[in-house]
């Protein structure tokens, strides 16, 4: 039971892994590290930080503290998923510490511990990889593997060329899903990749892909893809509302820079605009504004259709024109078909402006102003 | 036939290459397409849309899309020349004063057209162009540069020798053309300075 509760007391980060592996390992788990005890490790630089046993006695561990703590918790130990445990030791443990990181947590050994590379050479020093000496043998086999497959698409393409087979163009929709990131592959090979390589490897799938039997090596290409929501209207559009009249209305809330804005849009109006309690002309005397405000219902064509009610706080002028622009695009989402949503989308109408004023920078007069050079 | 099909299918897919080591950035990712604002595009029934133009529509459809910037908008009114004018114009970030400007601008134009419009007989009132969008568009074509100077370096010593701003050789402007064209274009440039 002391085993299970160092184990949970264990803090997450890598660091406080450095009790080196399993031959030394003690009772007491070390909670915290002295200064000599990081140094040595972090100069024991090399594939092997932690040992393949060290791992899984870890595991093994991690095993039996899940099934103590669902014990503890009066839970089913055999139906205790990850999310029940992160709760009971945010419930068992809590911290009110800012960063996520540095809160108490326990996840599973291969989820704290990075994958590492295994030692790539045996007892007499000789590399098992045939690419060893090239620095980046994983990246390079890599490359070989998908030139062969290339190789391959191109015989079987001459060979149906030859029996004069007329190729299949099967149109796959490509449009949900993406190729791995650098950072991804990088994770994949467990080898640093620079820009240059990520690119060329990027390169030779496109052109697998492009060749016209490239759906012999599709299982091979899906490895390095992945899913991309199909549609990016992941935001649920509110149904219309009925005031006292019988009148259909919407409300959206938008913000610009620091302007923050409400807007409710009503249905059988004449285009007239209130804002703050205050005429649009009166409030808005800038032509610029007031077209900004039109936008959304100009592009619908729904120009003289609807009333609009807004309140907006904060920022300047034209901040407040961009917030009260979103909030009513978001309004008139209700209004409108799903296509006329996936319109105003592609034209800007319905994204929040992330930009703010940079903040200025020491030893330059302002964000990006340096001071006036002098030679002497 | 696999040729234009290869390229739709290799644009698709594009993963977003870091070919420049970044110097300017934006607060948006990288990955945020430009906003088309133009109300025309939308309208087009499914049926006219070109295999093109639907590979693009599918593939927007993925892609998130930065938010238009308040100089743009989808009415009649707004030009991206006429904006990108007034931004120059614009000194100490006083837009007003920049935009009332060009605003009368346009107006002093229309006036004057319309006055050489109602003052012309009935058969010319055809050729006179009262769309002051139309008058700038035409004026600033007209105040282009057909060549310009690039830097020659011969036996050590760099000149300056002509270099053709046109942005393709085949599709040279109407009025170049014609025998009594600028100058420039006629003359014969110093076998010195040729490329």
């Amino acid at each position: 039971m002391a085993a299970t509760v160092g184990r949970v007391l264990r803090l997450g980060g890598p660091w406080s892994a450095a009790a080196p592996g399993g031959p030394r390992a003690q009772v007491l788990r070390l909670i915290y590290t002295t200064k000599a005890v990081q140094r040595k490790n972090v100069g024991a630089s090399g594939p092997e930080k932690y040992t393949e046993e060290f791992i899984k006695k870890q595991i093994e561990e991690f095993n039996l503290g899940k099934r103590h703590l669902a014990n503890m918790m009066g839970e089913d130990p055999e139906t205790f998923t990850q999310e029940d445990i992160d709760r009971a030791i945010a419930y068992l443990f809590p911290s009110g510490l800012f960063d996520k990181r540095a809160r108490p947590m326990m996840k599973h050994p291969t989820e704290i511990f990075p994958e590492q590379r295994k030692i790539q050479w045996g007892e007499d020093g000789r590399p098992f990889h045939f690419l060893f000496y090239t620095g980046k043998q994983a990246y390079y086999s890599l490359m070989h593997d998908t030139y062969e497959k290339l190789l391959n698409v191109q015989k079987y393409e001459d060979e149906l060329t030859a029996q004069e087979i007329p190729s299949q163009k099967e149109k796959k929709n490509l449009a949900g899903s993406r190729w791995l990131t650098k950072i991804e592959l990088e994770e994949m090979l467990l080898e640093k990749l620079s820009d240059n390589d990520y690119s060329r490897f990027i390169q030779l799938l496109q052109k697998l892909m492009t060749l016209p039997c490239g759906n012999i090596e599709e299982k091979y290409i899906q490895k390095f893809t992945r899913e991309v929501p199909v549609q990016l209207q992941k935001v649920v559009i509110e149904p219309l509302k009925y005031d006292e009249r019988g009148v259909a209305f919407s409300t959206g809330e938008g913000a610009r820079k620091t302007a923050r804005a409400t807007a409710v849009v009503y249905d059988n109006g004449s285009g007239k605009v209130t804002v703050n309690g205050r005429d649009v002309l009166h409030y808005f005397p800038v032509l610029q504004d007031r077209e900004q405000l039109l936008f959304p219902f100009q592009f619908l064509d729904r120009v003289g259709k609807h009333d609009m009610v807004c309140t907006v706080s904060g920022g300047g002028r034209s901040a407040q024109a961009g917030a009260i622009r979103l909030a009513s695009a978001k309004a008139l989402r209700s209004f409108v078909t799903e296509k006329e949503v996936e319109f105003m989308r592609q034209a800007g109408l319905l994204t929040y402006d992330p930009r703010v004023k940079e903040r200025k920078k020491p030893g330059q007069e302002g964000a990006r102003r340096k001071f006036t050079w002098k030679k002497r | 036939m696999a040729a234009p099909m290869a390229a739709g299918l290799g644009v698709r897919l594009r993963a977003w290459l870091p070919r420049l080591t970044q110097v300017r950035w934006s607060r948006y990712n990288p990955s945020y397409i430009e906003p088309e604002v133009n109300k025309e595009l939308y309208r087009k029934p499914p049926e006219e849309l070109t295999e093109e133009e639907k590979e693009k529509l599918e593939l927007k459809a993925v892609q998130p899309i930065k938010a238009a910037p308040p100089t743009l908008s989808s009415s009649v009114f707004s030009d991206p020349m006429i904006s990108k004018f007034t931004n120059m114009m614009m000194k100490g970030g006083n837009k007003v004063l920049a935009r009332s400007l060009m605003a009368q601008t346009l107006e002093a134009i229309k006036r004057k057209q319309l006055e050489k419009y109602h003052k012309a007989p009935e058969d010319e009132k055809e050729t006179i162009e009262c769309n002051p969008y139309v008058i700038f568009h035409q004026a600033l074509k007209n105040c282009q540069p057909i060549i310009g100077v690039s830097n020659i370096t011969k036996g050590g010593k760099t000149y300056q020798g002509s270099k053709d701003h046109l942005p393709s050789l085949q599709h040279k402007p109407a009025w170049a053309q014609l025998p009594d064209g600028p100058e420039v274009l006629t003359k014969p440039i110093p076998r010195q300075y040729q490329g």
